[in-house]
């Protein structure tokens, strides 16, 4: 159910917006059947959200797409241009350097770049939200940009890092599939960081993109030799604050 | 009786004295005159990992496979496994077969041995946090979490890579580890505490009003701890999956209902009458915050007077968060 300043609302009136068959309404479209309570001040809070998250599974088939390679922490690799690898594997943006510039490169010049699943989700959410907002108030927002897992998050990303209990997953979400009975010496396959897509499909560095029974598969092929217990798709869901970026949003442009 | 000095092998000796450099060039030298007596020196039952890996690329050019013992063979086989090395993995393809004990006390010399030298090298490390990872997993070897969670910090305040070593801390699946990592809640190092308060997910929930007095906080998770160890659960939440992982969480249910459970990996840790289906139901039914305080204060008073617990729990619930509440305000 969809609430607009306290009141329900029917939402086909917001749903005419959007093409057929497009994320957007799908994403409406479980909102509103969903028991939980999706709360807005405004239809543009709303719309900003269902904004971002299109640009999240964007950014999702942008890096799908991309050459980025999949590699451990250990054996991560970036462009020397616009990052210092880390020891601990992590990425920290270089002095100087534009961060909407080196988030870019990781899509221009992705073969030069190296991580995990989880990693991948991060420059996944930056990518979107520079897909959003205008490069100027992106360097604004994340001065300073260190990718290393959920790590060390940004104070405004904060929320992506947290896995909360959902009643329903949305596309645009991020989830996890554990891996309980994985191979002790491919502690990589633990589990996978997913983007949901949409359609049924998922994206994980990596893996690629599928639907939940194939990603389950891959992560039980890579179970110790006395596993009993399957991989599965954990029940709660990782997102970023949409409000806080809305509001953001409307102050840049009312600034702009 | 022997002493430390003649339990060292010639080659750690040798090492100790000499730089890497030399000591790999002096093996090698020794191994193309004498492959045999170069193999008995690695075959030396005093011999550490760390020394062990350090010429493994010898090993290989000087082709000494087939002269190891199966110690050493199965170390090999550990490293291919850890460092995906198939060409090693290809080398070791006729050697003997460890039994899963054999295989469990090589395991035990590489971790023993090898965190001496822990950030020998990045490869390296990777084998130590396979080895680890091994003990823990496969042959649930608990006694060597001490070392795990010393590594962790010391790692951490390197700025090296931890996030396997967490892994295997959390995966022993066992509260201990967190009464473990809380020591260093009153570290004078403030990367300790900070590491130390994410591992055990200790938020401002749980601190209440310590105000970050170090001693202090070390003693509330105690108390915390001890009051909720018997219920507490495995998540199976890690860094991979959460920048705040809360591996343990309480089992409000269990802590409500005073049943301890056996073990915190256990899916179905008790059985239940229908009286406490009957009460967890509407248990389940009140606010989060109520939860809390009922299974609290369940807690105390099952540990103070039992009988005087048996009648609170056949009160109604709204009876039972009166009586909680006026209980917590008498406490104040």
């Amino acid at each position: 159910m969809i609430f607009i300043g306290n009141q329900q609302i029917d939402v086909s009136t917001i749903s005419s917006g959007y093409p057929a068959g497009s994320v957007e309404r799908e994403i409406l479209t479980k909102m509103n059947a969903g028991s939980e309570r999706y709360e807005y001040s405004t239809v543009a809070q709303l719309q900003f959200e269902l904004k971002l998250r299109r640009e999240i599974i964007n950014a999702a088939n942008e890096l799908y797409r991309s050459r980025m390679a999949f590699k451990v922490f250990r054996d991560s690799i970036c462009n020397p241009r616009y990052w210092n690898r880390m020891n601990d594997g992590g990425f920290s943006l270089k002095e100087g350097v534009r961060p909407s510039e080196a988030i870019q490169d990781i899509f221009i010049n992705s073969s030069l770049y190296g991580t995990e699943c989880a990693t991948a989700m991060v420059i996944v959410y930056y990518k979107a939200l520079l897909n959003v907002f205008p490069a100027n108030q992106f360097d604004r927002m994340f001065p300073k940009i260190y990718l290393m897992n959920w790590h060390q998050i940004d104070p405004l990303l904060r929320e992506i890092g947290l896995m909360r209990s959902v009643s329903d997953f949305l596309p645009g979400d991020r989830l996890y599939f554990m891996n309980p009975d994985v191979d002790p010496t491919t502690p990589e396959w633990q589990g996978e960081n997913v983007i949901d897509m949409g359609n049924g499909l998922y994206y994980g560095h990596g893996i690629g993109k599928y639907n939940a029974a194939v990603i389950i598969d891959a992560l039980n092929q890579n179970r110790k030799e006395d596993a009993d217990e399957s991989a599965y798709l954990m029940d709660s869901a990782g997102r970023p604050n949409f409000k806080k970026f809305a509001d953001l949003y409307e102050r840049g442009l009312a600034a702009a | 009786m022997m002493n430390n000095r003649q339990m060292v092998s010639y080659l750690d000796a040798y090492k100790s004295s000499h730089d890497i450099d030399q000591l790999k060039k002096t093996f090698y030298s020794l191994g193309e005159k004498d492959r045999k007596r170069a193999a008995a020196q690695l075959n030396d039952p005093n011999l550490t990992f760390p020394t062990f890996y350090t010429l493994l690329p010898e090993i290989d050019t000087l082709d000494l496979y087939p002269l190891l013992n199966l110690r050493n063979t199965t170390a090999c086989k550990v490293c291919s496994k850890a460092l995906r090395n198939e060409v090693l993995a290809e080398h070791l393809n006729t050697a003997s077969q460890a039994t899963n004990e054999q295989n469990y006390h090589v395991l035990k010399w590489m971790f023993n041995t090898g965190w001496r030298e822990d950030g020998f090298s990045n490869q390296f490390d990777q084998v130590l946090d396979v080895t680890t990872a091994l003990l823990i997993k496969k042959y649930k070897d608990q006694s060597i979490l001490p070392t795990v969670v010393n590594e962790i910090f010391e790692r951490n305040r390197k700025g090296y890579y931890i996030h396997d070593l967490v892994w295997c801390f959390y995966e022993t699946r066992n509260p201990y580890a967190l009464k473990l990592a809380a020591r260093y809640l009153r570290s004078n190092n403030p990367e300790d505490v900070k590491l130390a308060s994410e591992l055990l997910h200790y938020t401002s929930e749980e601190e209440e009003e310590i105000h970050g007095n170090p001693e202090r906080k070390y003693e509330s998770y105690l108390n915390w701890f001890q009051e909720n160890q018997p219920y507490l659960y495995f998540t199976g939440e890690n860094l991979q999956c959460s920048s705040e992982p809360r591996a343990f969480k309480v089992d409000l249910d269990a802590k409500y209902l005073s049943k301890k459970r056996l073990s915190a990996s256990q899916k179905k840790p008790y059985s239940l009458t229908k009286f406490e289906q009957e009460k967890l139901e509407q248990f389940h039914q009140t606010k989060d915050s109520d939860r809390k305080l009922l299974a609290k204060y369940s807690k105390q008073i099952y540990s103070k007077n039992p009988q005087q617990w048996k009648e609170w729990m056949h009160a109604d619930i709204n009876q039972q968060v009166k009586y909680a509440k006026g209980q917590g305000r008498e406490a104040q």
